[in-house]
């Protein structure tokens, strides 16, 4: 046993090598394996009836500290060319420029990164807006109480 | 024993020291390394799908785009990236289901030759030897070994003081014991890759810093703002006005004439820019960015080059390019692949040199030491 | 790197540098962020940026009543930063690098 570790003791950082390999069947899937359940819900901006997906974990931190939450954004593929963009935001905007965060990535599921509160009330509700390509603008909101995740 | 030859004892154990108990890991990332400097070549031997000729006339982006959407129902083509003449041009494309697809496509025939999902080989190599596929543990533990490698370079140089002496009178002994084989061997390839060492390790340790600054919130990015289309820019159309790639990429080699065509980025919202990525002549290793609005085609800025790039962005850039040999094309990369290979074998050797002497040679120290001291308290 | 992953934006900006080409791809991972404070007892100062770290020299920075009118029409200098008279009224900052690319900061957070 000590003539072992003596002679291999100099070897042991080839263990380094299994790091990697639990992380291996993720990384060569095209979706995560292991990710969090799902969290969906379905909402009607206008014509344009939606469906939100997020994980089940809480939000993370961003550089500066403030809480984030990423929503995926599916809209029916026929309605993909006719959506010029959606915004998601905590409370309901003031104006479109200031309408949230902006979906993107994957037209057909698009991404979004919000701004969510650090201590949410309960009462606080998510809201779509829908800007489409004729200029006009459509918005409908669910609460976001359920659907921040990790609680 | 003199005061001078016991110093570079001492100077021999520490250059022994620095990397034997760590020689497993650097050989894994320093032979995974010398492989990713090749990996887009090693694709382009082992998959048929992703060679073509080089000769003809490559079709316009339009043509290929059509192409790789038609190969792939309801997929839809958000960049193409040209290799160079002998490769097929990759289309990456946004799949119903929300991942992404890469269409293998020939630029002149305009046949799809094969469609690939998910990570590519390249990445696969990259993701392995630059942070284990564990971010950012990973990275912090690879970029890390960047301290041992400069010591091992700079111990390596005291100890071996004669080394100059490799550039013009390499001696290998191959008939001799392994040991003196490999002592030779060691030698000689550490001598003619002295720059080869200093090069990654001091880009290592910027990746190391890198991240650091990253960690801690530091201002690392550009000084430039993301280029975004502004509301009123926006035509009102009853659904989305189809960008023409062709008049994309047709403005963009009118404004870089000379430019090396790399990239072109379709909007990836209604409010971005196209972007198209090239290499023009001048500045071998620092890419150029033309950003283009996609409903009229015009320039909206030209980023990259020399000029407006902060001092952060130019270290980038060039710490990346210098590491990964991917600045000058294929002699380059070659010259990266032999001396990576060079450079593991280094390892390697040192460690067989290491189990066959220098423990006891530590022995031997760690009795003198006592004994001096043994002497002197006398 | 899948898409569906929530990277911490350190490592987002990260990946985004290293794959120096894809780059054009990743931008969007890049949000805004701003922060305003009281230089002295009368000036706000707000200085606007990148989650990756990049300035924001141009980019628009208005001051807005509460009744959606513009008080201070505004563009951050070359530091980043934008200072103003602090309105007597109730409003808010936005920092507008695009549409969806905005930042809100109301007059209450400015201390």
């Amino acid at each position: 046993m000590r003539k072992l570790w003596q002679r291999g003791k100099f070897h042991l950082s080839a263990l380094m090598m299994l790091v990697p390999l639990p992380f291996l069947p993720n990384y060569f899937s095209p979706k995560p394996i292991f990710a969090p359940p799902e969290i969906r819900r379905d909402v009607s901006a206008g014509p344009f009836p939606i469906t939100l997906i997020t994980h089940d974990e809480a939000p993370h931190r961003g550089v500066t500290g403030e809480r984030l939450k990423e929503y995926h954004i599916h809209l029916r593929p026929a309605d993909i060319d006719k959506v010029r963009g959606v915004f998601l935001r905590v409370g309901k905007p003031r104006s479109l420029r200031a309408a949230g965060a902006l979906g993107f990535g994957n037209p057909y599921e698009r991404e979004a990164e919000v701004t969510v509160p650090a201590d949410p009330t309960g009462t606080e509700e998510l809201w779509v807006t829908v800007e489409d390509w004729n200029g006009q603008v459509h918005q409908a909101s669910t609460p976001l109480a359920g659907f921040l995740g990790g609680t | 024993m003199s005061a001078g030859k016991s110093r570079t004892r001492l100077w021999f154990l520490w250059h022994s020291w620095l990397a034997m108990p760590i020689w497993a890991f650097l050989f894994f990332i320093c032979v995974t390394g010398t492989v990713a400097v090749v990996s887009t070549e090693i694709m382009w031997l082992v998959d048929p799908s992703m060679r073509a000729s080089g000769e003809g006339e490559p079709l316009p982006p339009s043509a290929l785009i059509a192409a790789a959407e038609k190969a792939a129902p309801d997929g839809r083509v958000a960049s193409l990236s040209w290799g160079g003449s002998h490769m097929a041009v990759g289309a990456r494309m946004a799949m119903p289901d929300g991942t992404f697809t890469t269409a293998w496509i020939n630029p002149v025939s305009g046949v799809v030759q094969g469609l690939s999902t998910g990570n590519s080989f390249r990445q696969f190599l990259r993701a392995l030897h630059g942070w284990l596929i564990t971010f950012p543990v990973g990275w912090y533990l690879v970029s890390a070994m960047a301290i041992p490698l400069v010591g091992s370079l700079v111990t390596g140089l005291v100890v071996y003081k004669k080394f100059w002496k490799s550039f013009y009178q390499p001696r290998i002994r191959w008939k001799q014991a392994p040991r003196v084989m490999w002592g030779d061997l060691h030698r000689v390839a550490g001598t003619w890759s002295i720059w080869f060492i200093a090069v990654i390790a001091v880009t290592s340790l910027w990746f190391l810093i890198y991240m650091a600054l990253i960690h801690l919130g530091m201002g690392l990015g550009g000084s430039k703002p993301p280029v975004m289309l502004a509301r009123d820019q926006i035509p009102v159309a009853a659904a989305r006005p189809k960008p023409d790639a062709d008049a994309i990429l047709a403005t963009a080699m009118a404004t870089l004439p000379d430019m090396r065509l790399r990239f072109l980025g379709l909007p990836g919202t209604a409010y971005d820019p196209a972007t198209v990525i090239g290499t023009s002549g001048q500045v071998p290793l620092l890419p150029d960015f033309i950003r283009i609005n996609p409903f009229d085609a015009t320039v909206i800025v030209v980023e990259g080059g020399l000029d407006g790039a902060s001092g952060i962005e130019l270290t980038r850039t060039i710490m990346r390019a210098l590491h990964t040999g991917d600045f000058g094309g294929l002699p380059i990369k070659l010259i990266w692949f032999a001396f990576g290979a060079l450079m593991s074998t280094l390892i390697l050797s040192g460690m067989l040199i290491w189990m066959k002497r220098t423990a006891r040679a530590t022995m031997e120290v760690v009795r003198a030491v006592k004994t001096a001291r043994a002497s002197s308290n006398a | 790197m899948t898409a569906r992953f929530s990277i911490p934006a350190a490592a987002a900006a990260a990946l985004a540098a290293l794959a120096a080409l894809c780059a054009a791809s990743t931008a969007q991972a890049h949000y805004p962020i701003c922060e305003c404070r009281m230089a002295d007892g009368r000036t706000v100062v707000c200085t606007g940026g990148f989650s990756d770290g990049s300035k924001a020299p141009g980019v628009v920075l208005d001051v807005i009543a509460y009744d959606e009118q513009v008080l201070v029409k505004g563009k951050l200098g070359e530091d980043s930063t934008l200072s103003f008279a602090r309105p007597a009224q109730d409003f808010y900052v936005l920092f507008d690098a695009g549409p969806g690319h905005t930042v809100e900061i109301e007059h209450t957070a400015i201390k």
